[in-house]
């Protein structure tokens, strides 16, 4: 009984100010504001990406990175990039080299594959150890898909007779920037 | 008094938040993901003055990532590509590295954790007045996983560009030249591919940021390509490339290319060169040129 009396008096209590609270309203509004920033974000969905060679006798050595990537820049001074760079070469030697091949003409090439609204590089370009090549580009005032864009690299590597049979493996490093 | 009342003016663009995230093709291996804000600081301040702030890195990674923080040079190369190098000699007179400092450098980022990194600026008394540039760095370490046979380990790098102005120089440059070059040829740009090279000069301290277009003219002087400068920095003292590869394929004709552009002064700069593309040459003929027109206001 005693505690039921005690809820009552704390149901009226909780009226009365509910009550007062409404006697004490007035319609408004609130401005609610919120900083919407540029943002980007990429994938590349390859870890480690292996390059198969198949077809005729010494066909190219292919592979693909598969990328997705987010972006939204300011309208006016916004841009961005992706590059990639060949930072540690074809290890051990024997084998494909980047920065010496062993036939002059060998070399590790790749094209783009950018969606709206990044812009693909112009393909094929020659991977590098010297200096970072292009992957795509980012205007201002780009905008992707809530989901992302997709984007990908597609390796081609020379299928020299001379390289001598074993495992090799290099490191691509990928580089995004807004300079 | 705190650092941040020694500078007088500063702004940080947060252009990016930047996510850089590096996966498997096969879900058994580990995914490596970087992400950072804000990805351009620019900052006026005075010679003598120190700054700090902070740049929020995370992961996206599956599993917990070790990077590495670098100071770096950078410039953008003839190709537009940003060059960003530990030691590029051709910038030491403009970059802002040696004054740069990070901390930490070396970071362990548990699996979507994210970490302040903080930056400070310490500018040297007798610093002349520019425009001074250098960038941050964050690289993860390849992954660990051997690619079967010939393969490739992906690592990233997610950079956020520094840009110092030390007191109030004037914009100093023009329109310099407008070139046609061939494509290089491959798979994207077939045979007789071309592309529009506008070059910008900046003899003055102070990078800049171009506005403006490059139009393709028929011979009536309608416009049928028309393509948007792209906002890349120019920086101090020196002609940078801008590159507008033409979607247009030039039948046999007279075309104009004409640029213009607001290098930030409020004057529109304005150059042409005409073009004659025979039915038979592969190359088009290109007439003397760029005629440079006074600016507009």
């Amino acid at each position: 009984m005693k505690k039921r009396l005690l809820l009552t008096a704390l149901g009226l209590l909780l009226a009365a100010s509910l009550a007062h609270a409404q006697l004490g309203a007035t319609t408004g509004t609130t401005t609610v504001s919120v900083a919407v920033a540029a943002e980007a974000a990429l994938s590349a969905i390859t870890g480690t990406s292996t390059l198969t060679s198949s077809g005729t006798n010494f066909s190219t050595y292919t592979g693909t990175t598969s990328l997705t990537y987010f972006i939204r820049t300011t309208p006016t001074s916004g841009s961005g990039s992706i590059v990639l760079k060949v930072t540690t070469d074809f290890a051990p030697t024997g084998g494909p080299s980047v920065a010496s091949p062993p036939t002059g003409t060998d070399a590790l090439t790749y094209n783009c594959t950018v969606s709206s609204p990044g812009t693909a590089c112009t393909g094929p370009l020659t991977a590098k150890t010297t200096a970072t090549t292009s992957v795509a580009t980012f205007g201002a005032d780009a905008h992707s898909a809530f989901a992302g864009n997709s984007a990908s690299v597609s390796w081609s590597l020379t299928n020299d007779p001379v390289y001598k049979v074993g495992t090799y493996t290099a490191t691509v490093t990928f580089t995004i920037s807004a300079a | 008094m705190s650092n941040h009342r020694h500078v007088y003016c500063q702004y940080t663009l947060a252009l990016f938040e930047a996510l850089f995230i590096l996966a498997a093709t096969r879900p058994a291996q580990a995914q490596v993901g970087l992400g950072l804000a804000p990805m351009r600081v620019e900052l006026r301040m005075a010679a003598g003055q120190q700054y700090s702030g902070s740049l929020k890195l995370s992961s996206e990674s599956g599993e917990k990532a070790r990077v590495r923080a670098e100071i770096l040079d950078f410039n953008i190369d003839d190709k537009t590509t940003p060059q960003f190098e530990r030691d590029l000699p051709q910038e030491a007179a403009y970059s802002c590295k040696k004054w740069l400092s990070l901390n930490p450098m070396e970071i362990e980022l548990e699996k979507r954790g994210a970490l302040m990194v903080r930056y400070t600026l310490r500018l040297p008394a007798d610093l002349p007045e520019g425009s001074y540039n250098c960038a941050a760095g964050f690289s993860t370490l390849p992954a660990a996983e051997q690619a079967a046979g010939m393969g490739m380990r992906m690592a990233v790098r997610i950079v956020a560009a520094f840009y110092v102005t030390i007191g109030s120089p004037p914009v100093r440059g023009k329109l310099k030249e407008i070139k046609l070059e061939p494509l290089p040829a491959g798979k994207e740009s077939e045979p007789g591919g071309w592309q529009a090279v506008v070059i910008l000069e900046n003899s003055g301290l102070m990078f800049y940021r171009p506005t403006g277009k490059l139009e393709v003219l028929d011979a009536e002087g309608k416009a049928v390509e028309t393509s948007d400068f792209p906002s890349l920095a120019v920086l101090r003292q020196r002609d940078q490339r801008f590159l507008f590869p033409l979607k247009t394929r030039l039948e046999a004709g007279h075309y104009k290319l004409r640029a213009r552009v607001d290098i930030g002064t409020g004057e529109i700069q304005e150059g042409t060169l005409d073009v004659s593309v025979d039915a038979t040459p592969e190359a088009p003929e290109v007439q003397p040129g760029p005629v440079p027109q006074h600016p507009q206001q």
